[in-house]
């Protein structure tokens, strides 16, 4: 009996505790064990995080990111939605994606990056997820030209040089280019990488006849079934179409020349 | 005689009270504009100080350099009022060079002195052009003036070459709207009726044109974007595209047919208010919109011979309504 009250005295006892010290936190942000991830340079990993509010009320839980020591693009999605914050009532508990893309060239292999959920009253917890940069598949592209040059109407053919710098084959290496509104993408090729071996793959760009002459920036990406590489931006001028010019330049020659019969016709009034 | 003809020419204009009210209007509007705009990059400039004298009250020595605070954009405001005031004093410029001497009786006196037909209207013209060239030196030196005194940022070499050529492209743009004016009344029998259709038909180059190019932009028929409205993938928007080729043309073909356009995007390109000719040089913008250029050059010459062949032509040249 005296050990029945003592271990109900221990249970009161640890739950009152647990109720004092629970609300101390802002929220209990774990993972559903993706403390470590794996990434390749240009991919896209989708970590999964678990926003909890242990507190009696209902918070506003802010979601900030912190860059390692890669460049990383991140951002944080609700059900599939962009979001900066959550909302939860009292014990309740949400999922959160951290949408993880590396960018560019690695300068380490091992990395570690942190997410903070701060809570509206300024408390908060971090957790940091630490990052292994996968050298099985690093697909990189560069343009074999500095600049392009286009009229508009016309279609330009551009080539880029696809390597591939990891441990294991790709397959199906193709471009991905972004463009300026109005602009049209010819179908590109696809070809399939071996290790360490450089490939070239050529897109057609159409320039619409309404594009203004002006300089603008054309964006691609290298896609493989397995990754995908980082995006490079090419300059490219657009200029006018001489035609318009000789045909401005021969109306005008076209009513000199009326003039001039006139005046050789009728003479000076 | 063509000398004296255009020394007679800008004494009248300045007689002339409707082309006087119209030129208050726009040194006003120009002045504001552009005292506004230099207020502007003053205020960012300051900011930019403010910024410095704290990092350096910090003892920061890596200091953030100067932003591009683009002077030459306080003219932007300019580009409007030039395309509807000043193209409208234009045409007040041109209508009254011919119904004056048609309602005071010495066109007929003039031309029966010896001077030419095609003399008399060059002399209109040489003088018409002179009002125009003084209207655009004026306004040029206040907003030089504005953005060196009220902005506080002195002006690269560039920056002037640009600015001297935008003023120039405002007054091809002046000079288009005083020719069709000057044009339609030569062929009118009725001066007010030329001035009207003259408005009509500037109404139509300069609002209904453009408008036509913006609002019947596919991707403009819906808020916010048709493609992004419609939940279109880039792949699909590039399949519509590619079948609206034709229409795309003539949408184009028809805002290419308003010298407000034309200048604007010169004008825009220039003052680097449209980004991307931030790096090029003043001749590299002009090399770039050439067809801008000539969208403001060539219809006025075109026109100007035309209104030769008309004036020379016409028989009933005295005729009043």
């Amino acid at each position: 009996m005296r050990y029945r009250k003592a271990l109900l005295l221990m249970i009161l006892s640890v739950s009152a505790l647990f109720l004092s010290v629970s609300p101390a936190f802002a929220a209990q942000t774990g993972t559903e064990l993706s403390t470590a991830c794996s990434i390749s340079p240009g991919e896209t990993k989708t970590i999964l995080l678990l926003i909890q509010n242990s507190d009696t009320a209902e918070h506003s839980y802010t979601l900030n990111f912190a860059n390692g020591i890669n460049g990383y693009e991140a951002y944080c999605a609700a059900d599939g939605v962009p979001t900066k914050s959550v909302q939860l009532s009292a014990g309740e508990s949400a999922r959160v994606d951290l949408v993880l893309t590396l960018k560019g060239e690695p300068s380490v292999h091992t990395d570690t990056v942190t997410v903070t959920a701060l809570r509206e009253d300024g408390q908060g917890e971090t957790i940091s997820i630490s990052i292994l940069i996968s050298q099985d598949y690093v697909l990189t592209i560069s343009s074999m030209l500095s600049t392009a040059e286009v009229m508009n109407g016309k279609s330009m053919e551009l080539s880029f040089s696809v390597h591939n710098g990891g441990a294991k084959e790709l397959k199906a290496v193709r471009l991905e280019p972004e463009l300026p509104y109005k602009w049209i993408a010819g179908n590109t090729s696809t070809i399939d990488l071996k290790p360490g071996e450089t490939g070239t793959l050529q897109v057609a760009v159409e320039v619409p006849a309404s594009q203004t002459a002006g300089n603008f920036t054309l964006k691609c990406t290298a896609v493989s079934d397995e990754t995908t590489s980082g995006q490079i931006s090419l300059p490219v001028t657009v200029k006018t179409r001489s035609s318009i010019g000789y045909v401005m330049i021969g109306a005008l020659l076209l009513a000199a020349i009326i003039t001039v019969v006139q005046f050789a016709r009728h003479g000076r009034r | 005689m063509m000398i004296e003809i255009a020394k007679k020419e800008i004494k009248d204009a300045l007689r002339n009270k409707l082309f006087l009210i119209i030129l208050c209007l726009l040194l006003v509007l120009t002045v504001v504009s552009i005292i506004l705009g230099s207020f502007q990059i003053r205020a960012a400039l300051d900011t930019y100080n403010q910024s410095i004298d704290f990092l350096k009250s910090l003892g920061k020595t890596e200091l953030p350099p100067m932003p591009n605070l683009n002077p030459i954009s306080a003219s932007k405001g300019f580009v409007n009022y030039v395309g509807m005031v000043g193209a409208l004093l234009a045409i007040v410029l041109g209508n009254a060079a011919i119904t004056k001497e048609r309602k005071q009786n010495t066109l007929r006196l003039i031309l029966s002195r010896g001077v030419f037909r095609d003399t008399f209207m060059n002399g209109k013209l040489l003088g018409n052009l002179a009002i125009l060239g003084g209207i655009t030196i004026l306004t040029g030196i206040i907003t030089f003036a504005s953005v060196l005194v009220i902005g506080g940022v002195p002006l690269s070499g560039d920056e002037v070459v640009r600015m001297c050529l935008f003023f120039l492209m405002s007054f091809l743009y002046m000079t288009f709207f005083m020719i069709l004016s000057m044009g339609i009344t030569s062929i009118s029998a009725k001066g007010s009726r030329a001035l009207l259709l003259t408005i009509i038909v500037w109404l139509t180059l300069s609002f209904i044109f453009p408008q036509i190019g913006d609002t019947m932009d596919m991707d403009n028929q819906l808020p916010g974007g048709f493609f992004a409205q419609m939940g279109m993938t880039k792949d699909q928007e590039q399949q519509v595209l590619s079948q609206f080729k034709f229409y795309e043309t003539l949408r184009d073909g028809i805002e290419e047919m308003s010298p407000t356009k034309h200048y604007e995007r010169v004008s825009f390109a220039l003052l680097n208010v449209k980004p991307g000719f931030e790096s090029n040089t003043p001749w590299q913008v002009v090399g770039l919109k050439w067809i801008n250029l000539l969208g403001l050059t060539v219809p006025s010459a075109i026109l100007w011979l035309l209104c030769y062949i008309a004036f020379l032509k016409r028989e009933n040249i005295y005729q009043t309504h």
